[in-house]
């Protein structure tokens, strides 16, 4: 990661500027990019949330980006959530390319390589890449920043709310047509080391590594006309490190797996998404406890012109094998979006969330409003 | 949703009046060298969704698209695909900032999207097929409008 550049500024002007329509003639290096302005509040409720005390948040609040400790309170804030991306592509040769891709968050505005990585086209269906890139876990993991692509103002963090995003490795993709379904497949390893993670100071540990050595995952997706579906398997071995107080060390084996099937019928829409995964402590003081964490997402939209209505229902439980060493819990979401399609490259949108807390020990209720303008450059 | 029908229609019933009187069709082009005879609709949506890279024949496609804000785009993609042009958006930006496949590049107008298949023997643009009346390119597929 880079860091210690408060680039969030500069990033925005240079977004600002190439929001302009511009057409290069065959470019050599092609810049695009991204941006999401979001604001909301948390307008009442009584969930003191999943976070211990925290001097930056006043609860009842709502975790809306777990990784980059997105939270939202009572006062309107666009912090949490906005952010811009440039990204540049350097075509080497026909069959090699360079892709760097930035982001810089209101929350977190030094920058971070989220994208680095050398693509070679091996032949017209095989791409072989190299460095670094975003995990792709569920189905919108590895555009999650991308706001004009989803209906949501935010991904429902029940099954996007991962401390590690990326990786350092390889991938290959194969992309093909087996009669009228298109197979897209890929297989991805590597490894990600994540200092004093914002997701653990989410938590109260300030100063932490964690590491996610020997990822290794695949996934395919099938699409047939209007149904695309979605499975993906990954495994990793994660170390966690309290620089502060070593009895807090612990070591994981993770396990995760997702099905995603989203059908497109013109005006109607479902997306529908299905995770689970199982992290069994390996070493540390609660060795051969296992979390399962069952995770679901079921949305249906209706589009009319430029308007679009999306209802979501999301749910995260964490299944303890010893209820007596960490308790069960039991989230659940659910949020009313309307989007406006303001351009092609841009969107409004506008979302409530209610999101509840059934059982102890963090029993309570959040309802959430929230604001956003997405644009693609 | 038949209100909402019955709605769009009384709404758009004015705009009627403002439609242009005809649109033209749409001429899918090649290079004149290009082996290539006929594409269908799916096999030009395969390459303008990035999920080919080859014509039939092998040989790798240079794909041209219109400008972003072109009126003939929507058309062109609708056309192909069913997809609006937001959808189209939607679609190539997964893939373009998760790195899979890069979209085809942007060429304002016609006459640019003719001078760039003209002077690459791989390249598929497509243009008004009213503006088409040239040796060194090949009509492979015609949208009607």
């Amino acid at each position: 990661m880079v860091r210690n550049r408060n680039i969030f500024p500069f990033l925005c002007a240079v977004g600002l500027a190439l929001s302009a329509p511009v057409t290069m003639a065959e470019p050599a290096v092609e810049i695009s990019g991204f941006f999401s302005i979001i604001g909301g509040k948390v307008l009442d409720g009584s969930l003191h949330g999943p976070m211990p005390d925290n001097e930056k948040v006043t609860c009842p609040c709502y975790i809306a980006d777990y990784a980059n400790f997105g939270v939202y309170d009572g006062a309107f804030s666009f912090a949490p959530e906005s952010r811009i991306g440039l990204q540049a592509v350097a075509k080497l040769t026909d069959r090699l390319s360079v892709t760097a891709q930035v982001t810089a968050r209101a929350s977190n505005p030094q920058a971070q390589l989220q994208w680095a990585y050398a693509t070679y086209v091996l032949s017209p269906e095989w791409d072989l890449q190299v460095g670094r890139k975003r995990i792709p876990l569920y189905f919108y993991s590895d555009f999650q920043d991308v706001g004009v692509v989803y209906p949501w103002v935010g991904l429902p963090p029940e099954i996007y709310g991962w401390e590690a995003s990326n990786y350092n490795g390889v991938s290959v993709r194969k992309r093909t047509s087996v009669g009228d379904v298109y197979v897209n497949t890929s297989v991805f390893a590597g490894s990600e080391q994540l200092k004093d993670s914002r997701y653990m100071q989410s938590y109260g540990q300030q100063r932490t590594d964690i590491r996610w050595d020997r990822i290794l995952g695949g996934d395919v997706e099938l699409t047939k006309g209007a149904l695309t579906v979605r499975a993906v398997a990954i495994r990793a071995d994660t170390a966690f490190t309290d620089k502060d107080d070593a009895a807090n060390d612990f070591g994981e084996r993770m396990q995760a797996y997702g099905i995603a099937a989203n059908l497109d019928l013109n005006h109607w829409f479902i997306l529908s998404e299905l995770a689970s995964n199982a992290r069994t402590n390996t070493s540390g003081p609660q060795t051969g406890l296992t979390i399962t964490v069952p995770a679901v997402s079921l949305g249906m939209g209706y589009r009319s012109g430029a308007w679009t209505s999306f209802l979501n229902y999301s749910r995260y439980q964490e299944l303890s094998s010893d209820a007596t060493v960490l308790p069960d819990l039991d989230y659940r979401h659910v949020s009313l979006t309307v989007k406006y399609e303001v351009s092609p490259r841009s969107v409004i949108k506008a979302q409530v969330d209610r999101y509840w807390e059934p059982e102890l020990p963090y029993s309570g209720a959040a309802n959430v409003l929230r604001i956003s303008y997405d644009r693609t450059f | 949703m038949r209100s909402s029908h019955i709605l769009g229609a009384v709404l758009g019933l004015p705009l009627l009046w403002l439609a242009p009187a005809a649109q033209a069709d749409i001429a899918v082009i090649v290079h004149a060298a290009n082996p290539v005879q006929q594409l269908t609709s799916r096999q030009v949506a395969e390459l303008y969704l990035g999920r080919s890279r080859t014509f039939t024949s092998g040989q790798y496609a240079q794909v041209v698209d219109q400008g972003i804000d072109d009126p003939v785009r929507s058309r062109f993609f609708k056309d192909i695909s069913g997809m609006s042009i937001g959808q189209v958006t939607a679609f190539w930006s997964r893939l373009k900032f998760t790195g899979q496949v890069q979209p085809p590049q942007n060429l304002d107008g016609d006459s640019a999207v003719l001078e760039f298949v003209r002077r690459n023997p791989g390249a598929i643009g497509y243009v008004s097929a009213t503006t088409l009346a040239d040796a060194r390119v090949k009509t492979v597929l015609v949208l009607r409008e």
